[in-house]
């Protein structure tokens, strides 16, 4: 019985450690978005597998992997982010309102609130065209549910990882009091409490679509100070994005 | 000295990994010595939530007592920093900037105690390096400054049901502890102060976290203003006298930071 007990102590101590060691992540260099197998678009009776994805994590950056894509910050997603996922047309999006535990090692990647497949404008279609497709993202921006003040900046054709694809360019306003959040969990704080404010972020956004894929890579940070200080270093890491075409 | 059995060791050592050492406050290596280069300072308005705990542990915020607790801590901070010869005034007005920038502090406060906070579980690096509100362009109403105080937090005030069903917890928890494995109590922290001091780029200088712990703390006896002593302090930061502590305890670690 005793030794029993030991054993279960141990445990309780050596998974929160390993919990921490999967959260964010600092290594410099090629990370990337594995591929999928071939799934099967309903829209057109096809299967298409999502690519591999290849990209530099910028100096002092740091990353975690989310359900969804890959998520890489420098002080924090709530200050500066650079968004790497993808999506298929018509598979439904992933709700990942449980994540892997511990939850607290990853707290503020969980609590970001945008999430660009769950309120898409439905339906996308394959055949848009690229400009099309970001008009479409950037209303489903508009209709996450903390999103306020809204505007879209632009849209346009662009060149993204040598395939033509799509910008746009979105501004708006988080409002802390549209997300669905439990105020209060075991010992700690309101997750989101700050004071009612609604800080306003801008949003940068570039993708293509392949094989019934929509690849989307996007960076978003506080308007003021922030998104013009790390802009440059989002161009300098769409220069580093290589897609496996295997 | 009596040796901890094991339960206990392992206990000590899940809660020494998580919460590693104590720490007071964060601070930027110029600050230390620094203290008179930064003579005039202001101070922008208090933003604090005042959430009423119910017993499901969910809390609502209350509009009305935010800001009767942002306006007692504002005047019982401004009192402190008098008291302590620091020459600190509030912000007159609203204006545009500093709302702008209060926006902004929101964020740099969430991802300050998340990532900069040693104790927090996803801190990347204890240091202020790169948190910073952006350069002011023109100071309200033309006044002088130096650097800016900015404070938020929130506070949790129970209901009394939930107040009891607490203390019946606590005690229960006791028990357990007495006679079968250490249990902590299911009581939530009820107070958490966050203050930051920002230069005129808009770098963070100085941050500190305040909770419970150190309201109790900073009841020490001092020698200036209404010092509350030989009381348990509440955690009501509508109170006059929680407030000053809480202002006592910000500028208490701020002194540490410049002193050389």
């Amino acid at each position: 019985m005793r030794r029993a007990a030991r054993r279960f102590l141990c445990a309780l101590l050596i998974v929160p450690v390993l919990g921490c060691a999967q959260g964010w992540r600092r290594s410099a260099g090629t990370v990337s978005l594995v591929g999928t197998r071939p799934v099967l678009h309903q829209q057109e009776g096809a299967r298409g597998a999502a690519k591999r994805v290849f990209f530099t994590v910028p100096e002092g950056w740091r990353w975690c992997r989310r359900p969804d894509g890959i998520l890489l910050t420098r002080e924090g997603p709530f200050l500066q982010q650079i968004f790497v996922e993808r999506f298929t047309f018509d598979r439904p999006p992933v709700d990942f309102a449980w994540y892997l535990p511990p939850a607290a090692a990853l707290d503020s990647a969980r609590q970001w609130p945008l999430r660009t497949a769950k309120y898409l404008e439905q339906p996308l279609t394959q055949g848009m065209s690229p400009v099309e497709l970001a008009g479409k993202i950037a209303e489903g921006r508009r209709n996450n549910p903390g999103v306020e003040a809204f505007e879209l900046r632009e849209v346009a054709a662009a060149e993204v990882a040598g395939r033509q694809g799509f910008r746009g360019e979105v501004s708006f306003r988080l409002d802390p009091t549209g997300f669905d959040e439990p105020l209060l969990y075991a010992h700690d704080w309101p997750s989101f409490a700050v004071q009612g404010r609604k800080t306003p972020y801008r949003e940068e956004y570039v993708g293509f679509e392949l094989d019934g894929w929509i690849y989307l890579f996007s960076y978003t940070a506080a308007r003021r100070h922030y998104f013009d200080r790390d802009a440059g270093t989002f161009q300098a890491f769409l220069t580093s994005l290589r897609l496996d075409t295997r | 000295m009596k040796r901890l059995r094991f339960p206990a060791r392992c206990l000590l050592a899940l809660v020494l990994a998580f919460t590693g050492c104590a720490q007071p406050y964060l601070s930027d290596a110029s600050l230390r010595g620094r203290g008179d280069a930064l003579p005039s300072q202001l101070l922008a308005p208090p933003m604090l939530t005042v959430y009423e705990q119910a017993f499901t542990e969910r809390a609502f915020p209350k509009e009305a007592w935010s800001r009767e607790a942002s306006e007692t801590v504002q005047r019982a901070f401004l009192d402190e920093a008098a008291a302590r010869g620091l020459a600190v005034e509030a912000i007159e007005g609203a204006p545009r900037e500093a709302d702008d920038m209060a926006d902004l502090f929101a964020m740099v406060d969430l991802s300050l105690r998340r990532h900069a906070w040693r104790s927090s579980p996803e801190a990347f690096a204890p240091n202020l390096s790169g948190y910073s509100l952006g350069p002011a362009v023109e100071w309200p109403q033309g006044q002088k400054a130096d650097a800016v105080w900015w404070i938020g937090g929130a506070n949790l005030i129970p209901t009394t049901g939930t107040a009891a069903a607490e203390t019946v917890g606590c005690m229960l928890a006791l028990a357990a502890t007495a006679f079968l494995a250490p249990i902590p109590p299911p009581i939530v922290p009820k107070v958490e102060l966050r203050a930051a001091l920002a230069d005129r780029t808009g770098a963070i200088l100085f941050y500190c976290v305040i909770g419970p712990g150190d309201l109790s703390a900073a009841e020490e006896p001092f020698t200036g203003g209404n010092a509350p002593r030989g009381s348990t302090p509440s955690q009501d930061l509508r109170n006059p006298a929680t407030a000053r502590l809480a202002a006592r305890a910000i500028l208490e670690r701020y002194r540490k930071a410049v002193t050389p």
